[in-house]
């Protein structure tokens, strides 16, 4: 048997930071649910705080069988019908990286002028993320947290050119058009949780603190949305409701004396932490597949989970109704609220049951014993 | 020291014909036959390999003016071997290929009829090259001193800077034919031994015919990758530093080298300097390495890419004077970059290669031909010449990474002119993911940026004081996610399960 690799909590959550500044930084006010991007601010307390309930079937199943995946624990629970579990996690990540693949292709269509196709994008980003996948999660681990700093270095970069745009007047009162924007945004934050199964999976291979690590996971991602939003709405003003990529138009505004614009700190920023998100999720895909088709099928399954996502993304973006439909939120909420919440739960109380069954039996088998 | 079997036949002659057989004539072999007092014996020696002097004053002169007494031959070499030689080094050999073994490395061999051994004699003597100071690694401050091509100079080099019992010697032969010498060395108490043990075992299972130079060994003991997990270095002291941190050093016997196991990414930072200096100033010249790093793999590339795909990273007036020189020429900035580069490199292979006198001629032609006349007769435009021209300065200020950093840049320069700066960052995350995926004897490469460990960049992010660092030694196997101490997840921390 294959020795399981373990990662720190610190190295969990900071590639879990990375995931997610790479989705957060291509909110907008489409998005988000209308014209009033500031709204969202409150968007961001609340999914934090909603973050703290949406863990907890995680972390509790986590707590019963601490050296346990949902994968194994499907398969404890559940016999040979964990296998449909494990499917369901493998699609779910190819379709949260078809959806991520699929806007960095909206991107370059829309803002940038393509001057490769987006197929050469698709397979390059892939064949990185496979040579990463390969590499194994450790390996990963490692790569986030140089990836964070380019990041963090990038973002602040950013933010600190961008400081003399800022024009406190460019803001406005919170929720003048009603509470409608601040709920689809919390929605929408909700729907790209795709950090949650990605925990499920790997939390029994992280030691370390892991509780404080998601406080403080849960906290940075919030905090750097908060600041990202009031940095977006105060620099930009009522423009930032009309860009597609607002942080894009942000980065193109920017400017210290000799870089007048820092588009390519945006660029590089979106794709370094692109590769390394599929990278994981097809590490975690190929996890699913071994559960299900044995140890043989771990190159194979990582390739097939790479042409997927690839074709998935190149199809979907070359089809207007299918993109809109897979950025809705009529999509990717359910699937979310599934993989992170519904599963664990159900999992979770299954659990529960056979625990307290077992132990009436074996009270029941005690007595007899007893008796005799 | 006895050495084990296959027995030497007790006859002289048997003896003689066999080595004679194995040697096949060849002329440096030199049998010296004599007798004492009446029993017939021979010296044997590799021509070059002993001192002459030392073999006639302290080896021949005594054994011939002896007065041995009509004793058996064993008696007789007893005698000889506690009374006459005394004075000189001595090992006793009971097998032919001791006796070869100890020919190859300058002992002269004394045999006599009808004794079942032979007495070896250190009275090695060959010609090698003075010490003198190292040429790849140049220092303001500090010894003057490299290693040199013999092992056991370079041995009593460290010996003197490291005055302990503890740091160990340990001999091994490598080579099928050229059975070189090699010797780790460590401190005992120090070095881990899981490291040591892993060490040993890969250098026993090499199987290599010659030796000739330390990059014959490296490639068995690390796993292919883009940099170096092995380090190499011409400087006893450095050396020292590498062993007092939990490093082994292996010494090749040949080679004014030695290799270090394991080497760290950040280790190819730091130099002997570093330490030596203020550290302030050691900081700044230790992010102006970090900085000429970047520099020398990504900005070719992303000037390329810049003028190529993305003029609007550029500012306006930078731009300007870009078009206006490359409006002069007949190739694509993509084009100029890649011949300036191939260009750059065969003058600095031929700079290399060259006898010392043509060296000059090759400088002047390099620097008259891609420096002035490339640009004035407009084949290339001025700013990819400086481009290229400060990119290949930076690559000289982490001489450990050349080979790999040469490459890369011509990567990133492919990348940058047919894909864009987008090829570029899938390529750094490529590069990334590299240095992030080996581990060397079981230590993370990355490491202690990647797992993190905030002590070690004391000397790392800054060179501390010697009044911090010499608080405490951060031994090699104590790096966040090494697996030799403990089996620990890659951050350092103690598995749970284990």
């Amino acid at each position: 048997m294959k020795k399981l690799s373990y990662i720190s909590a610190r190295q969990l959550f900071t590639m879990l930071i990375v995931f997610r500044i790479v989705i957060i930084m291509t909110i907008n006010s489409i998005l988000m649910g209308g014209n009033r991007l500031l709204d969202n601010l409150m968007s961001c307390a609340i999914a934090f705080t909603l973050n703290f309930v949406l863990v907890l079937p995680i972390y509790f199943l986590n707590r019963r069988s601490p050296r346990t995946n949902i994968l194994e624990k499907s398969y404890d629970l559940f016999g040979p019908f964990g296998a449909g579990i494990s499917m369901f996690y493998a699609l779910y990540f190819i379709f949260v990286d078809c959806y991520y693949l699929s806007f960095f292709h909206i991107f370059t269509v829309n803002v940038l002028d393509p001057y490769i196709p987006f197929w050469l994008i698709a397979v390059s980003v892939m064949a990185v993320a496979v040579y990463g996948a390969f590499q194994g999660i450790e390996a990963l681990a490692r790569t986030a947290l140089l990836i964070l700093v380019v990041i963090l270095t990038g973002m602040l970069f950013l933010f600190i050119t961008v400081i003399p745009r800022i024009n406190l007047n460019n803001l406005y009162p919170l929720w003048v058009d009603g509470t409608d924007q601040m709920w689809t945004g919390v929605l929408q934050v909700l729907g790209r949780s795709t950090c949650f199964p990605i925990m499920a999976m790997l939390l029994p291979q992280v030691s370390g603190r892991k509780k404080l690590g998601f406080l403080l996971w849960n906290l940075i991602l919030y905090l750097f949305m908060a600041i990202g939003i009031f940095v977006l709405v105060s620099s930009l003003g009522s423009y930032v409701d009309t860009q597609l990529f607002p942080f894009f138009s942000l980065a193109s505004i920017a400017g210290v004396r000799p870089f007048q614009r820092m588009d390519a700190i945006f660029i590089g920023v979106w794709l370094s932490g692109l590769f390394l998100k599929i990278a994981t999720d097809l590490y975690l895909v190929t996890q699913c597949c071994i559960k299900v088709f044995g140890q043989r099928s771990r190159k194979i399954s990582t390739l097939a989970g790479a042409v997927l996502i690839a074709g998935g993304s190149v199809l979907i973006s070359s089809n207007r109704q299918w993109y809109q439909q897979l950025f809705s939120l009529k999509l990717t909420l359910p699937l979310t609220i599934t993989a992170a919440l519904a599963l664990p739960i159900v999992m979770l109380m299954v659990d529960l049951i056979k625990y307290r069954k077992g132990k009436r039996q074996n009270a029941k088998q005690a007595v007899q014993n007893d008796s005799a | 020291m006895t050495q084990e079997n296959p027995r030497l036949s007790p006859s002289l002659l048997e003896n003689l014909i066999d080595l004679q057989k194995e040697f096949d004539g060849s002329m440096d072999f030199v049998v010296r036959e004599f007798t004492i007092t009446g029993t017939d014996a021979a010296l044997l020696t590799i021509d070059g390999m002993v001192n002459k002097q030392v073999v006639s004053e302290s080896i021949m002169n005594p054994i011939l003016s002896a007065a041995v007494m009509d004793l058996e031959p064993e008696q007789k070499m007893r005698y000889l071997r506690d009374n006459i030689l005394s004075a000189v080094e001595q090992v006793q050999l009971v097998s032919k290929d001791a006796v070869i073994s100890r020919l190859m490395n300058g002992f002269a061999v004394l045999a006599i009829d009808q004794c079942s051994y032979m007495l070896a004699f250190g009275v090695q003597g060959f010609q090698h090259r003075s010490i003198s100071e190292p040429s790849s690694e140049v220092m303001q401050r500090g010894s003057r001193e490299g290693f040199v091509e013999p092992m056991l100079v370079n041995i009593s080099m460290i010996r003197r800077r490291m005055k302990t019992p503890k740091l160990k010697f340990e001999p091994m032969v490598i080579g099928e034919e050229s059975q070189t010498n090699i010797c780790l060395c460590y401190l005992r108490d120090t070095v881990s031994p899981e490291l040591l043990r892993l060490l040993k075992k890969n250098l026993a299972s090499i199987k290599i015919r010659t030796v000739l130079a330390a990059g014959y060994l490296t490639p068995f003991l690390e796993k292919p990758s883009i940099f170096n997990g092995i380090g190499l270095s011409e400087r006893p002291d450095t050396v020292c530093g590498k062993i007092n941190e939990g490093r082994v050093a292996i010494l090749i016997d040949g080679t004014p080298n030695a290799l270090i196991v394991p080497f760290l990414f950040v280790e190819n930072f730091q130099s002997f300097d570093d330490y030596a200096t203020r550290p302030f100033y050691a900081t700044m010249i230790r992010w102006l390495k970090y900085l000429s790093f970047f520099i020398s793999i990504f900005l070719p590339g992303m000037y390329v890419a810049s003028a190529t795909f993305h003029p609007e990273f550029l500012p306006q007036s930078l731009l300007q004077k870009i078009a206006q020189a490359e409006s002069q020429t007949p190739f694509s900035i993509f084009m100029e970059a890649v011949v300036l580069h191939i260009l750059y490199e065969i003058m600095r292979e031929a700079g290399l290669r060259v006898p010392r006198p043509l060296s000059h001629a090759v400088s002047i032609v390099g620097a008259l031909v891609i420096g002035d006349a490339a640009v004035s007769s407009g084949l290339v435009g001025a700013p990819t010449l400086m481009v290229i021209a400060l990119t290949a300065t930076a690559s000289y200020v982490t001489p450990n990474l050349y080979a790999p950093v040469s490459l890369l840049r011509f990567l990133f320069i492919i990348l940058g002119g047919t894909v864009g700066v987008w090829g570029m960052m899938l390529g750094f995350g490529l590069v990334l993911i590299n240095l992030c995926v080996e581990s060397i004897y079981k230590v993370p490469f990355s490491a202690p940026v990647s797992p993190f460990h905030w002590n070690s960049m004391r000397d790392v992010l800054v060179r501390a004081g010697w009044r911090t660092l010499a608080k405490k030694t951060d031994q090699v196997q104590n790096m966040p996610g090494s697996d030799l101490t403990q089996r620990g997840g890659s951050d350092g921390t103690q598995n749970p399960g284990s």
